[in-house]
């Protein structure tokens, strides 16, 4: 199995559209890492090998913390591309398993909606390598402008940057809450979050709290399942 | 530097593995109730996340300052489009409006 060139440049056609907000998000978090302490080079860095925007602003404001919890809170936050990755899984079994393995890099949020938005959500290789192509290279470069340009913003831009984690995290949870048990949960969440930011060891509030509160979901499911029956 | 680097790798790892293990070793076939929890995985976490930056900063509940008023705007357009690029802009746009207001 080789890449379609075609669907290649579909993906790339298709991801271009999706190339100033990439680089803007990019260059938000370089400038943002910056104002958190994280050296030029460890940012850019980070934008390409882990590639994840909500990962890496969710390492922001732990970035003083143990290493460990950084790791574990971005683990936790990419679960959720465990079900993207098994939904194409039946549609790429004939690619070689080195295939699979690159294309589970290549997934993200956008690239994902885009492929299954597709002519029956149908999961090219090539395609969603095009799309990667337009993704990563943005989102990198992206994020060396912001480290440039983020060591010597004006006091009025560092002060809006400082608002900028919050508003990424909860355009994320309005966009993840789909349901009223999503709803519950990211609100019981919330609440668990505050109190474990106050009583356990520092950093691992995240983790624990978003465990927790997760857990519930299933069970809401079934209590509002029943209540919609009556 | 290496501290540095090694929080990057064991980044990269937190979000390379939950992509490719349903991929390459469990060939998509997640138990219908580890399927049924990830769904709830991201708002939880997300939620537990950045509701102490915004509640409780430095370790102290305190009232939420103008800044909320970005929140606010941020979950307003996000629920209205469904897209993260307008909502975030419209976030950070309210909160330099208010941060000229003051100064």
């Amino acid at each position: 199995m080789k890449l379609n060139r075609r669907e290649l440049l579909a993906g790339l056609a298709d991801g271009l559209p999706l190339v100033p907000s990439t680089a803007l998000l990019g260059l938000i978090f370089g400038a943002g890492a910056q104002v958190s302490g994280v050296s030029q080079i460890t940012a850019v860095a980070m934008s390409a090998l882990v590639f994840s925007g909500s990962g890496q602003f969710a390492a922001l404001p732990l970035w003083a913390e143990n290493g460990m919890v950084i790791a574990l809170t971005t683990f936790v936050i990419a679960l959720r591309f465990a079900l993207m990755t098994a939904s194409m899984a039946p549609r790429l079994e004939g690619a070689p398993a080195w295939m699979r393995g690159a294309l589970a890099y290549c997934v993200t949020d956008e690239n994902f909606a885009l492929a299954v938005s597709r002519r029956g959500g149908e999961m090219e290789p090539g395609y969603l390598a095009g799309t990667w192509v337009a993704l990563y290279g943005s989102w990198v470069l992206g994020t060396a402008a912001g480290t440039l340009f983020g060591a010597q913003v004006p006091p009025v831009v560092a002060e809006v940057l400082g608002s900028v984690f919050p508003i990424v995290f909860i355009t994320l949870i309005v966009l993840t809450c789909t349901s009223r048990p999503a709803a519950v949960v990211a609100t019981v969440g919330a609440l668990l979050g505050v109190a474990g930011y106050l009583s356990l060891p520092n950093g691992w509030h995240v983790v624990v709290a978003g465990l927790c509160a997760s857990l519930m979901g299933p069970v809401l499911e079934r209590t509002f399942g029943r209540r919609r029956a009556r | 530097m290496s501290r540095d680097l090694l929080v990057i790798v064991g980044m990269a790892l937190g979000v390379y593995v939950p992509k490719v293990l349903p991929l390459v070793l469990l060939s998509g076939r997640l138990p219908p109730g580890v399927r049924r929890w990830l769904g709830y995985v991201a708002p939880a976490v997300l939620a537990a996340l950045v509701a102490p930056v915004v509640l409780a900063p430095r370790h102290q509940l305190q009232l939420p300052g103008w800044e909320a008023l970005g929140y606010v705007a941020a979950a307003l357009v996000a629920l209205a489009t469904r897209r993260m690029f307008p909502a975030i802009a419209a976030g950070l746009g309210v909160v330099l409006i208010a941060v000229l207001l003051r100064t």
